[in-house]
């Protein structure tokens, strides 16, 4: 084997080495992806039971209770 | 970061064995008696094919056990597999026509076995497109298990194409043995391994980004039900 | 479905007739090429429709409703397409035949049969994929994707076929023939094992 064709064949190897290497990349952006997926699905699951069940402590929302902004025309009274 | 790279090791172990197998395919592996240093390509034309015969093999196996038993897992494993089988595919279709350039003077021809990978190519290509275009998951699911299941027809005719008819291709396992030297079948069988464990990887990974978005949905059609509800 | 393929094909023949030039191309040589690419692009015009006018008045659920097997359904489906398909074929090959001054040697059987066999070939994953893309969004797309690369085998059998019968002497199709019988039983069993599956969606 000549000199040349070593150096072809090492270039050859870097190409694909480089290759693999891109696919594992895409891999771990996957595995990123996933991660934060998951991070978000649970973060969101807990805040929607959190809101889910905060109509039920406050259930003075339908009471006759004035309301506390003053209008205009009580101002003066 | 390190903690992507922490918690799942064993996917990074990997690409040092993948590395390794390509260094002896291209740097410390003999040099062909009759093509030189251009079959070389060879080790790496047969790892792809291989994974691409166990990927699609996969994907029809997961698609029957999806018809007779409807769970998302099936759909998930035949999808997965059905990626990563179409972009071995496409290694296999470049990589060939890369070395038929160099050996035979021509990009393509339309031998047997270059036309029915191409077929199987295009035929999970728009495999691929069924799922990404529809909406519906049962549908989606049912479909595209039905459009495996008649796609993996051609997978064993792609196999047998060099042995029923004459082709360019050389027939390398027979039933008298494997029509190599050894001191190119250890290449050959190094590479195949090491991408057999590339495939097994990507679907790992590839399965759990499926099912965190599949979560994802799932999380959205609890709300929207909740919603709807009240 | 029967006047689109028929209208459809004719334009076909026209569009060929100007597209291939007589003067310069030996005809016989390319006629059967543009006889199955005639045939199979009205084929697929056709059988895409099959399914297509169940939807707006939902009469699928209907069909699917009835007592009996479904495969019937199925069953009919397909040989309600063979004979509009074989009909559109008939019709069309003489035409195609006069417009192209291809020599007839008077081979009526084995023509028959590749026309049969082609037509058979075209129509059975023509009429499951019809099936599919009904229901889908974007379901003509996904039909014209699907189809083109199965219908290759087809395509090749029959044109090679046709072009060892017409050949002057005439050549031996039956490697071809029994190749396109493989793939018609083939893909006649296969969706007859899916098809059941394709309703409980």
């Amino acid at each position: 084997m000549t000199p040349l064709q070593h150096e072809y064949l090492l270039a050859l190897f870097g190409a694909y080495t480089g290759l693999f290497i891109i696919m594992f990349g895409f891999m771990y952006r996957m595995l990123q992806k996933s991660r934060k997926l998951d991070h978000d699905v649970k973060l969101l699951k807990d805040e929607w039971l959190g809101q889910s069940e905060a109509p039920m402590e406050s259930d003075d929302a339908d009471s006759s209770v004035m309301p506390t902004v003053r209008g205009h025309g009580m101002q003066d009274a | 970061m390190r903690r992507v790279f922490a918690k799942d090791w064993w996917i990074w172990t990997v690409l040092p064995v993948m590395l390794i197998a390509l260094y002896f395919d291209f740097v410390g592996s003999p040099n062909d008696a009759q093509l030189g240093a251009s079959a070389r390509i060879l080790y790496f034309h047969i790892g792809s094919a291989s994974v691409a015969g166990i990927a699609f093999t996969v994907t029809a196996i997961a698609s029957i056990g999806y018809l007779i038993q409807r769970t998302v897992v099936w759909d998930i494993w035949a999808a997965a597999s059905a990626e990563i089988g179409t972009v071995f595919t496409t290694m296999i279709l470049v990589s060939g026509t890369i070395w038929g350039r160099v050996a035979w003077g021509a990009w393509w021809t339309w031998d047997p076995r270059l036309t029915a990978t191409l077929i199987l190519w295009i035929i999970f290509a728009g495999y691929l497109l069924l799922r990404e275009w529809s909406d519906n998951f049962e549908r989606r699911a049912t479909y595209s298990a039905i459009i495996a299941l008649i796609a993996y027809v051609d997978v064993p005719i792609d196999y047998m194409t060099i042995r029923w008819w004459r082709s360019i291709h050389p027939v390398i396992f027979t039933n008298q043995g494997i029509n190599m030297p050894v001191s190119m079948q250890i290449p050959m069988f190094l590479s195949m391994g090491a991408m057999t464990l590339v495939f097994i990887v990507w679907m790992a990974v590839r399965m759990r980004l499926m099912r965190a978005e599949l979560g994802v949905g799932d999380l959205k059609n609890a709300i929207r039900a909740h919603i709807e509800g009240q | 479905m029967w006047v689109t393929m028929m209208a459809f094909v004719i334009m076909i023949v026209f569009m060929f007739a100007f597209a291939v030039d007589a003067g310069q191309v030996r005809l016989s040589l390319v006629f059967p090429g543009i006889l199955w690419m005639a045939f199979l692009f009205a084929g697929m015009i056709g059988i895409s429709r099959t399914y297509a006018h169940e939807v707006p008045e939902d009469t699928l659920t209907g069909l699917i409703l009835a007592p009996g097997d479904r495969m019937a359904i199925f069953l009919a489906k397909l040989t309600t397409a063979f004979l509009f398909m074989m009909g559109m074929e008939l019709i069309a090959t003489p035409i195609f035949f006069a417009l192209f001054n291809e020599p007839w040697n008077g081979a009526w059987g084995s023509l028959l049969l590749v026309l049969a066999l082609g037509a058979l070939g075209i129509v059975e994953l023509g009429t499951l994929l019809s099936a599919i893309s009904a229901n889908l969004k974007s379901g003509e797309m996904i039909f014209t994707m699907l189809m083109f690369p199965f219908e290759i085998p087809v395509l090749i059998t029959t044109v090679e076929g046709t072009h060892a019968i017409l050949s002057q002497p005439a050549g031996n199709p039956w490697l071809w023939l029994h190749g396109l019988m493989a793939y018609d039983a083939i893909f006649l069993a296969l969706p007859l094992l899916l098809y059941d599956y394709l309703w409980e969606v």
